[in-house]
């Protein structure tokens, strides 16, 4: 849950933020898939949001960071800050397309300029989070950056 | 041949995951209609951990602000101490004549017998946390199932309607504040009688939809529970009427209105430890809420 002094448009979206993080930490995609949708699950817990709904786009999110981070130098602090806003203000549009469908009768327009703003700040505290949690991983081994090349070698001569 | 079974064995997992989401927000939405629900064991132990971190948290926050509200901020209160002091003269004075009115008309016996049968025991409750996310508004208090709130219960403040419980864990309860946009209740302009649906918009105004033939709003009419919809009683404050959207083609109009409550100071609140009708009615089978204990109840 939020601090209660300070609307949550205004705050990064840490879920977002530690799943992007993993999604170029982390070596098993299999273990980033699983930590994903238990951080959405979580996130679900806490928030008013049905069980199931930031499970679901927080799996989608690692995705879409994962096969982004094949394309795009995530570990540079400009990329990363725009790669994550975009993701952030896609993941809101997310939400309010599943809003739609999940709940029907509520009203699932998303404010575009809370939207912005969220995207925003989750951008900026994007480098940040991400560092911390690479160089987390990396102590623990595990940071996919770090990973040995492994490189067949064949014998040379007759 | 593994990196085959690997692709396999990962594409298993998203699919397992997504049916998991999947069945989850159906079931979680059917809950949601009946009015909330009891969280699993699992769940409801992150909903008790994140009280006590969140007060330790807000903590410095609530000390500075202490500080700035008890010390630096006094130097005006003098005068607003004069100007409270005024206004509860006339309000007192205004509360004398319209009792007057009222035992002359032979209401009062009737207005006690209302209060007596409305009364509901109330238990106060802290606001520790808002919600994570800020497409959805609910808030975490500080008081669960151990506390007898159960799922359903109206949550209060003395502004009026906050909202309601949605889930609760042994020591900590889920409210969605009527801003939400999962939320919707019956609504009466208290001058008109109009009623209507009060929705929540998910910022931080809220929607009041009636027939556009029949309705008489007006700006600054103020919106109570209709008490129809048996989740919530009759007569708690909703809003003000702020602003009255142009009728358009269709059967319904909608008026903006602004919450009884200040949701952004909110920091306490009352759980009614009463279910209504509909929610008891919803609940009957298996989680019946128990009566309140006696010590704990606010008058």
């Amino acid at each position: 849950m939020a601090a209660n002094w300070l609307p949550a448009r205004y705050l990064p979206d840490l879920g977002l933020l530690l799943v992007v993080a993993a999604s170029i930490g982390l070596r098993s995609t299999s273990g980033g898939v699983l930590f994903a949708a238990l951080l959405g699950y979580a996130t679900d817990c806490v928030s008013g949001a049905l069980l199931g709904q930031h499970m679901l786009l927080s799996v989608a999110a690692y995705g879409t960071a994962r096969v982004a981070a094949t394309r795009l130098n995530l570990r540079g602090a400009l990329p990363m800050m725009v790669f994550v806003s975009f993701l952030a203000a896609a993941h809101a549009a997310a939400l309010g397309a599943l809003m739609a469908f999940v709940t029907p009768l509520a009203s699932s327009r998303i404010d575009v300029s809370d939207a912005l703003v969220h995207a925003l700040a989750s951008g900026l505290a994007a480098p940040l989070v991400s560092e911390g949690v690479v160089r987390l991983l990396g102590s623990l081994g595990e940071d996919e950056g770090q990973r040995p090349l492994r490189l067949a070698s064949r014998a040379l001569g007759p | 041949m593994p990196e085959f079974s690997g692709r396999v064995r990962l594409a298993l997992l998203v699919t397992l995951v997504i049916a998991l989401a999947t069945v989850s927000m159906v079931m979680d939405q059917r809950a949601l209609r009946g009015g909330g629900r009891e969280m699993p064991a699992w769940a409801g132990l992150l909903l008790d951990a994140a009280v006590p971190v969140q007060k330790a948290m807000a903590l410095p926050v609530d000390l500075l602000r202490a500080a700035w509200n008890d010390y630096l901020f006094l130097v005006d209160v003098r005068q607003e101490n004069d100007t409270l002091r005024r206004q509860l003269l006339e309000v007192r004075e205004e509360n004398l004549q319209l009792r007057e009115a009222l035992v002359a008309s032979g209401r009062l016996a009737r207005i006690a017998e209302m209060r007596d049968e409305f009364e509901v025991p109330m238990l106060p409750a802290e606001l520790v946390a808002s919600d994570v996310s800020p497409w959805f508004r609910s808030v975490l208090l500080d008081r669960g199932r151990g506390d007898s709130v159960r799922s359903g219960m109206p949550v209060v403040s003395e502004e009026g309607l906050v909202g309601l419980v949605t889930a609760t864990s042994r020591g900590a309860s889920k409210t969605m504040l009527l801003l939400d946009r999962q939320a919707a209740i019956d609504g009466t302009i208290q001058r008109s009688r109009t009623r209507g649906t009060v929705r929540g918009r998910g910022g931080e105004e809220l929607g009041f939809e009636f027939v556009a033939r029949e309705g008489d709003v007006r700006l600054g009419d103020v919106v109570i529970t209709s008490g129809l919809d048996g989740v919530f009683p009759k007569g708690l404050r909703v809003g003000r009427v702020a602003a009255v959207e142009p009728a358009g083609p269709g059967l319904l109009q909608v008026a903006a209105l602004d919450p009884a409550v200040d949701f952004g100071r909110l920091e306490q609140a009352f759980v009614m430890l009463r279910r209504g009708p509909t929610m008891e009615l919803l609940y009957r089978s298996g989680d019946a809420a128990p009566a309140a204990p006696a010590e704990e109840l606010a008058p």
